[in-house]
């Protein structure tokens, strides 16, 4: 139940206000869209560096290398080679997926799906992406500093991130960056919470929310949450080496007294586990509905998929110390945090089979999000097994700071939310730009990407496994590796197959966008959940009047219905 | 149900407003408490790992000016409640209150600018060791917070003028966030300066 009137606001009538300061959450959503767009793109090519140098190491960057790097003819130099999988790692992570599936989906989904006409706080809303582009400024131009950007791994440990190992201002701003990047998430979280207990249309339990406002939900309490915490290190780093207290400092490198290097792994951690869910929870969430909506079934065991989300979101909060089982802590604490983690495989089990059910003879529609979202399932079952290796401590102790890592981490994170993005790109772009993409170029979007992805991300967990350790510019100088070099070849070409997969969909984005002049019905997927129920592009007030909801949001197949529709509108009673 | 029944719930819309405003002002502070549960979690770390504490070479810091801290925070929380009753029953008594508040927001913020002076002239420093950089940690970011709180304040000054209910519920989420300064810095006190 709503718990005030929502007014229309009068449509915004220059360039300035309908772009640029918008207080519309689609609008914004948007703005998070092509940020996180722009970002994937960056990281991408640093990617592509990353795999480059492992392949052939020496030999020089292709097309652009001579231009980016001409004191080594285009190869890739060793320093700024950290510097490339500290920026990459940071920019997917913060900057690319966080904004799209927090910050665009966040945005744009929320309001639309519980029947609101915005936010809560559109103003905070606003702050809070203009917060994050001040830090993408500052992010970026931490690059352009004489001693280049960070260069610590995207977990920034001291004593690699102190004033010892990495002097210069990159560190420094990227610390800055992330903290100002923190204040914009937890802005956008505080709204969303608040958005989702008190607007949501009369009739609409929390049960009766579709499953992507669960994720998105789960996902805002978590990083209001947890957020802090990084935040409070990261304020603890920035005096470390701003005004020389001696935090993270410890032994000879601290002139005097001495502090903790490792407490900043444990407060990273507190915040870096359920930052893991933060990025997964809204991907989850949209599977879990999309799976229902092209198997035209209900979603097999909503309720189930719900609760075992949330127990996941209290789980993680209690496992992250799997990430330090080599720091020499306590065999009692390392057990502990084991069996915690090994938990997480009981409810992870139970959506699992929750999304194998729903599809269990269901009349499956292949379109694009339904090819995306049995990408997910696929990936992320991949992913999820191999986390399993990770929270062993005995063979964690064998795979750690490997490649193997890499390759799971890549496959849960990566993998599973970019195809969850992309598949979530597709499906509303009709209600968000007005327009769909061209299904058959999206089809071929997804099989090459998958091909791609896999071939990259399975090689890491081959490279590793075989026991090539992450983050080292030319491990090939080891007699050991030099077998694993055709297989780090492989690898790569896998990343440039993904990689070019891409620019299919940017045309097809941008064509989309801009040229298409057929236009999308208002509910070309044949979907009951609120947004369906208005006019494609969604206009600026969302809804005329508030719907008031009547059914779940995955109602397919009622008998009662008429016409040859085998969906429920969630503003429709039926017997 | 239509769109008038479901509006009926709660009596009017500024008061749900308000309710809805007190929810995000909580996820504040939650998130807030957070911050600082975290460098408490760090302090404790140090404070255990520590053979002595205050570390050799440094004595433990005067109680003094901490303590005046103290007081003012408390008194100030005691006169914003003071402030916003006497707001509530229209009372022209109720101006004073707001001022005595402000006062002692100032008051505080002059009394953490005295005690970093006093921690200098004690050769108590930043880059001193761990122990005084856990003490500027503290001062510095509560007093962010502080200045934050204070700017309230001041942006608060419209309920001076005016008695439109969306005033309380300005008044009544900045109290909120008043009263959660108030009790980081006695935990802070305690925790730190006393223990
Ligand atoms: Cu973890």
């Amino acid at each position: 139940m709503a718990f005030y009137e929502q007014h229309i606001h009068p449509k915004p009538t220059n360039f300035l206000s309908k772009y640029i300061i918008s207080y519309d959450h689609k609008v914004i959503g948007k703005q998070f869209l092509w940020y996180g767009i722009f970002f994937l793109f960056v990281g991408g090519l640093m990617a592509l560096m990353i795999r480059w140098t492992l392949a052939y190491p020496g030999e020089a960057f292709p097309i652009i290398g001579s231009f980016l790097f001409p004191e080594t003819g285009g190869a890739v130099p060793p320093d700024t080679y950290a510097m490339l999988f500290t920026m990459h790692g940071t920019i997917m992570i913060f900057y690319a997926i966080t904004p799209i599936l927090i910050g665009a989906f966040g945005n744009f989904c929320i309001p639309l799906m519980i029947g609101a006409r915005d936010m809560a706080f559109p103003l905070l809303n606003m702050l809070s992406f203009h917060v994050a582009v001040l830090s993408a400024v500052i992010l970026m131009g931490s690059l352009f500093t004489p001693l280049g950007a960070a260069a610590g791994g995207w977990t920034s440990y001291p004593t690699l991130s102190t004033l010892i190992g990495s002097p210069g201002m990159g560190q420094t701003l990227w610390t800055l960056a992330i903290f100002i990047l923190g204040v914009s998430s937890t802005m956008g979280a505080v709204n969303y919470i608040t958005t989702i207990i008190t607007l949501r249309a009369p009739g609409m339990g929390y049960f009766d929310m579709p499953l992507t406002i669960w994720g998105l939900g789960l996902t805002a309490v978590l990083n209001a949450i947890f957020l802090p915490v990084l935040g409070a290190g990261c304020l603890l780093l920035i005096f470390d080496r701003v005004f020389g207290t001696t935090f993270f400092l410890a032994g000879a490198a601290a002139t005097s007294g001495t502090g903790d290097p490792v407490l900043f792994q444990h407060v990273f951690w507190i915040f870096g586990h359920p930052e893991v869910y933060i990025l997964i929870l809204p991907a989850w969430g949209i599977v879990s509905d999309l799976l229902s909506f092209f198997a035209r079934k209900p979603a097999f065991g909503a309720k189930a998929t719900a609760l075992s989300m949330t127990t996941i979101t209290i789980l993680s909060t209690l496992v992250y110390g799997h990430h330090m089982f080599t720091t020499q802590m306590s065999p009692l604490l390392t057990q502990t945090f084991m069996t915690l983690t090994m938990t997480i495989s009981i409810p992870s089990a139970i959506f699992f089979a929750n999304w194998l059910g729903t599809i269990w003879k269901g009349s499956i529609r292949f379109t694009s999000p339904m090819l995306f979202s049995l990408g997910v399932v696929f990936v992320f079952g991949l992913g999820g097994l191999t986390g399993l290796y990770l929270g062993t401590v005995t063979t964690d102790l064998f795979l750690h700071d490997t490649y193997f890592v890499v390759g799971h981490f890549h496959y849960t994170m990566a993998a599973s939310v970019l195809l969850g993005g992309l598949g979530a790109v597709y499906f509303w772009m009709p209600k968000m730009f007005g327009t769909i993409m061209n299904e058959w170029w999206a089809k071929v979007h997804f099989w090459i990407t998958m091909v791609g992805l896999n071939i990259v991300f399975m090689g890491m967990l081959l490279i590793g496994y075989a026991g090539m350790h992450r983050r080292i510019f030319n491990p090939f100088v080891y007699e050991f590796t030099q077998k694993l070099i055709p297989l780090n070849e492989l690898t790569t070409w896998g990343a440039i197959i993904m990689g070019f997969a891409q620019i299919i969909f940017v045309i097809n984005f941008v064509h989309a966008v801009f040229f298409k002049k057929e236009k999308a019905s208002d509910n070309p997927w044949e979907v009951g959940t609120l947004e369906w129920t208005i006019p494609s592009p969604a206009p600026h007030y969302n809804f005329d009047k508030i719907p008031v909801v009547k059914c779940g949001p995955h109602e397919f197949g009622n008998p009662n219905l008429t016409g040859d529709r085998d969906f429920q509108y969630q503003t429709e009673e039926l017997a | 149900m239509n769109q008038a029944v479901a509006n009926n719930i709660l009596p009017d819309q500024t008061e749900r407003k308000r309710v809805v405003n007190s929810i995000a002002m909580i996820m504040i502070l939650v998130s807030l408490s957070m911050l600082f549960a975290t460098l408490f979690l760090g302090y404790s770390v140090y404070r255990v790992s520590a053979d002595q504490w205050p570390p050799f070479g440094f004595e433990s810091i005067s109680l003094m000016i901490p303590g005046i801290s103290t007081l003012i925070v408390i008194l100030s929380s005691i006169s914003f409640v003071a402030y916003k009753k006497l707001w509530i029953n229209k009372s022209s008594n109720a101006k004073i209150f707001y001022f005595i508040t402000l006062g002692l927001g100032l008051a505080f913020m002059a009394s953490q600018f005295r005690l970093w002076a006093n921690l200098k002239t004690t050769g108590i420093f930043v880059d001193s060791s761990v122990f005084a950089s856990m003490i500027y940690a503290f001062t510095w970011i509560h007093a962010a917070h502080m200045v934050a709180g204070i700017l309230a304040l001041l942006w608060m000054a419209t309920s001076l003028k005016s008695d439109e209910p969306k005033e309380l519920s300005k008044m009544i989420n900045i109290e909120k966030f008043w009263h959660f300064l108030g009790i980081i810095w006695v935990i802070i006190f305690f925790g730190i300066f006393v223990f």
